[in-house]
């Protein structure tokens, strides 16, 4: 199958008149090596409307603002007006976090914590054509699991406000995929220990994540942020383990963040083995090609292709995928990749199974039940 | 078994989704305790009716930079005035967005568009606000006497923002 064959009959991108869905992600791929075209006309307001609040949604603002503005997407004066102004909007909410994020670093660097900026802000001004192309809504700072909590009370001690509470001391610095905060601003701070919850995060080489940072500026001062190699991994990750099906900002990420040549491709294997994540390498780019209609360079391609997958993968993947995906089956699988011995597991288990601060028994209970779901769930993947 | 505390990225069944931070009002110069707006028209309503000011400098009546006292130093012919080294900013397909992070009074981002975006451009080097108005004369064909007058307020404006300061 070729990939304008992937690109026309994945799911949600139907043949025929052009979809909506279709629609949306020829926004994602525009400027990339994508068979996706761009319409050879203005929408109809209707369907302008509809595509406009997807692009919204899926955070896209920025690509289409600039499709617009090169000529590459057609649209009416009213329309271009439209996503102009939406774009600022976002543009706006995306300089009020950057200058969140000077104030929690600063106060972060004072306390000597090493944070290094994640997805969005570090993606702007590291891998697109221009920052403004690279809409988020939130901070995410990746912070080493020894200084998680220390980052964590200085937001709290700031007024931050944490969702939910540690299931049990030490769980944070040991296991936790993350937690978010949320200043006295409204605005999110998401603290990550490593890039998904589940087996898979569990698994990551954490020392080879933080090795070799890039740095970007901003506000006139220099950020830390995951190398190149790591931040395809983490694109692949989002992509792959951050939703049952794959969203479009993460795939284009992942096109953005893509290694070019074998000796790029090389460093990005070596990442992925240590990290038991080749699966999510293999099935990202293989979203993205025909989710995207995207030409991966070809020695990513010959890498991912031959990449077979086994039934630890299966394992791993099932609490992540589909209608399957499940925080209890990926806290259960995670066990097997929880680094350490018997008693780290045991460990584990304990805080997940039964936290400290559980809404009393019925709240154990429900969570007890909850697991066992999960385990049946599982089983059949296990024969 | 539930996640005892995930990112937003893994509590959302869709978890990027999100629309733009709703900004603050004028009045209060701080966050609105909201955050994130899922509602697309919400957020892109209010966003531009409470959060921007658009000092365009384009004289097509959008621009509110009337409303905005000009400080006296900004006519001072002797200052040189360039953009802020710790000024945040995004370049739009039609404006440019400005936010200072300085100072205790969480101001709001500033988006200009026009002759005020070319002036952004031109104030990445130290000038009078002669100088900028020699540099916006050979862009618009205009007679820099006329653009210096034009200036006046927005270079105000950006300068009561926090993002153009008194050269060193």
């Amino acid at each position: 199958m070729t990939d304008q064959d992937a690109a026309t009959t994945s799911p949600g991108v139907a043949d025929g008149p052009v979809s909506d869905r279709r629609l949306v992600t020829t926004v994602a791929a525009w400027r990339t090596d994508s068979s996706l075209e761009p319409p050879s006309e203005p929408l109809d307001e209707a369907t302008w409307g509809r595509v406009l609040s997807a692009v919204t949604t899926e955070r896209l603002a920025g690509l289409l603002s600039w499709a617009v503005a090169s000529g590459d997407w057609p649209a009416t004066d009213d329309q271009a007006k439209q996503v102009f102004e939406l774009h600022r909007s976002w543009m706006a909410a995306a300089l009020l976090l950057e200058r969140e994020l000077l104030d929690v670093i600063g106060a972060f660097a004072a306390a000597g914590v090493q944070a290094q900026v994640l997805k969005g802000t570090a993606l702007a001004h590291l891998d697109y054509p221009d920052p403004s192309m690279r809409c988020f809504g939130d901070v995410d700072l990746l912070v080493p699991g020894p200084q998680i909590e220390t980052a964590r009370d200085l937001l709290v001690a700031a007024g931050g406000h944490r969702a939910y509470r540690e299931p049990r001391p030490g769980y944070d610095r040991r296991f936790t995929k993350g937690l978010a905060v949320t200043t006295p601003n409204g605005f999110e701070i998401d603290l990550h220990r490593t890039l998904s919850p589940g087996p898979f995060g569990l698994a990551l080489d954490l020392a080879s994540l933080e090795a070799d940072p890039d740095h970007f500026t901003v506000g006139g001062r220099s950020f830390a942020a995951l190398g190149r190699p790591q931040r395809f991994l983490h694109a692949c990750f989002h992509s792959m383990l951050g939703s049952a099906e794959p969203r479009l900002v993460p795939l284009r990420d992942l096109v953005q963040t893509a290694p070019t040549t074998a000796v790029e491709v090389e460093a990005v294997r070596a990442l992925t083995e240590r990290s038991r994540a080749n699966v999510v390498v293999a099935r990202a780019v293989r979203a993205a090609r025909s989710t995207l209609g995207w030409q991966p360079p070809l020695v990513l391609r010959a890498w991912t292709d031959a990449y077979t997958e086994t039934a630890r993968d299966h394992r791993w993947l099932a609490g992540y995928l589909g209608e399957q995906r499940a925080y209890a089956t990926q806290a259960l699988t995670a066990v097997e990749a929880v680094p350490g011995g018997i008693g780290d597991k045991a460990a584990y288990l304990r805080a997940i199974l039964f936290p400290v601060d559980a809404d009393g028994l019925a709240g154990r209970k429900a969570r007890f039940q909850r697991g066992l779901h999960a385990l049946r769930r599982l089983v059949p993947t296990r024969r | 078994v539930t996640d005892p505390d995930p990112p937003s990225a893994d509590r959302d069944p869709a978890p990027d989704v999100g629309g733009p931070v709703t900004l603050p009002p004028a009045a209060n110069g701080n966050g609105n305790g909201n955050g994130h707006s899922d509602s697309h028209s919400d957020s892109h309503r209010d966003g531009h009716r409470d959060g921007h000011r658009d000092a365009d400098g384009d004289g097509d009546g959008s621009s509110p930079s009337t409303a905005i006292a000009p400080g006296p130093a900004a006519l001072d012919p002797d200052v040189v005035w360039v953009q802020a080294a710790d000024a945040l900013w995004r370049e739009l397909p039609d404006a440019v967005v400005v936010l200072s992070p300085a100072g205790d009074d969480r101001r709001e981002p500033l988006a200009i568009s026009g002759p005020g975006a070319e002036l952004w451009h031109v104030l990445a080097e130290p000038l009078t606000a002669a100088g900028a108005a020699d540099a916006l004369a050979s862009v618009y064909d205009v007679d820099a006497e006329t653009i210096l007058g034009d200036l006046e307020s927005v270079l105000a404006a950006l300068v009561d923002a926090g993002v153009i300061v008194a050269a060193p």
